[in-house]
């Protein structure tokens, strides 16, 4: 794990950044944290006909200049703290681009190799 | 393959096709054409038109680390225009060839196994897969994991840029020390910006019904990652900060404008 913790980390980026602009101080506030993380357990059959569930995150940083895009994650070691730096991250790309969204990020806790073909597509539809 | 799926649930959920609810579809499904090579692509195009302020041109030096999708296509088209690819890692470990490595051999070992299957043959050596980043080139490129330059390997970079296809591969702690070296870091969050580029590219395409062809796609890519490049470094030399800070300045000032624009609404509805 990291010392320092992830998403604070990539803040520091922010606030680098925050010292070379004339910034309204409510600016800041809105983008130092998620504004919306949402966590299930996703519940299939697996294929031996037992169920299983799997810890899984949505995470929508900012939606201001759009819907939040981002890319969703399958990985075992995947934590709410890296998806929600994955949407900050997310969030600055499409604005360095002006692409008309926000930044998001999605993981489901998995290690998708120990998962049948159709046990994954039956996560994926989840 | 995910994608399709996840397309296809939410087409049977809403009960009609909408293909622009999720990007990275198969083309058969909606998909764009360039999506597979957009984020090498993206930063492909970032340093052409950067090459002369970083004195780079083909016959410089290059080093890639790590070799899934985003290593393999940089590898390619940097190679096609003339760089030399002088080391290769993956997660079994690194190839060294001071004279350049042969793509085509590259992509052909990794498609089998690994890049270090080529060790031992026409001049290439084995290289532990932490000196990649102290290999004599002109051009880095981390193309793997998060903070694979770190404060204590930063000082060892012999490279003069550091293209990031990967997410956050240097450290704030490693950004510093590149910094003082003169190391010019062009940062991920516009050099990988290609894939999110394309996908928004596939988005506008459902929407509209009309596909375009590959052409196109690289076109517009193309121009956009001009257009934000120049930009960000015209706001690095006039503030006398790094490319990374400039980055997020730019980005950020979009955000500003944005968020102070829409005003709050949520005051006077509740």
């Amino acid at each position: 794990m990291h010392a320092v913790s992830m998403l604070d980390q990539a803040l520091t980026r922010l606030d680098e950044a925050a010292r070379h602009l004339a910034l309204d101080a409510d600016v800041l506030e809105k983008l130092k944290y998620p504004r919306e993380t949402t966590k299930v357990r996703l519940m299939i059959r697996m294929d031996d006909g037992s169920r299983k569930s799997f810890m899984a995150w949505r995470c929508r940083y900012d939606d201001t200049r759009g819907p939040t895009k981002g890319g969703i994650r399958f990985h075992p070691a995947s934590t709410m703290e890296e998806v929600e730096t994955l949407a900050f991250w997310m969030t600055f790309k499409c604005a360095v681009m002006n692409l008309p969204y926000g930044g998001g990020k999605g993981a489901v806790q998995v290690d998708p190799h120990t998962l049948s073909k159709a046990e994954l597509e039956r996560l994926s539809r989840a | 393959m995910i994608m399709g799926w996840m397309a296809d649930e939410y087409a049977s959920i809403v009960g009609e096709a909408t293909p622009a609810v999720i990007t990275g579809k198969p083309i058969a499904l909606g998909g764009s054409l360039g999506r597979d090579d957009a984020t090498a692509r993206g930063g492909y195009y970032l340093v052409q038109r950067l090459a002369r302020q970083l004195a780079l041109e083909p016959g410089s030096r290059v080093a890639i680390q790590g070799f899934g999708n985003a290593g393999q296509h940089i590898a390619r088209l940097l190679g096609a225009d003339g760089y030399r690819i002088v080391a290769v890692s993956d997660s079994k470990g690194a190839v060294h060839c001071p004279s350049g490595l042969d793509i085509g051999k590259l992509l052909a070992a990794k498609r089998q196994g690994s890049v270090t299957d080529l060790a031992g043959t026409d001049g290439v050596s084995a290289l532990p897969a932490d000196d990649l980043v102290s290999v004599d080139c002109e051009l880095l490129v981390p193309a793997a994991l998060e903070d694979m330059i770190h404060e204590g390997n930063a000082s060892r970079v012999k490279a003069r840029v550091v293209l990031e296809l990967a997410n956050g591969p240097v450290t704030p702690e490693a950004d510093e020390i590149l910094a003082s070296k003169n190391v010019v870091v062009l940062p991920d969050i516009l050099a990988n910006a290609g894939g999110v580029t394309v996908s928004y590219f596939e988005w506008v395409q459902n929407r509209q019904g009309f596909y375009w062809p590959v052409e196109d796609v690289h076109a517009r890519l193309k121009t956009m990652m001009e257009r934000e490049g120049d930009a960000i470094w015209a706001l690095a030399r006039d503030k006398g900060i790094t490319l990374r800070s400039a980055a997020y300045v730019h980005a950020l000032s979009r955000l500003a404008g944005a968020i102070e624009a829409h005003g709050t609404q949520q005051f006077f509805t509740s």
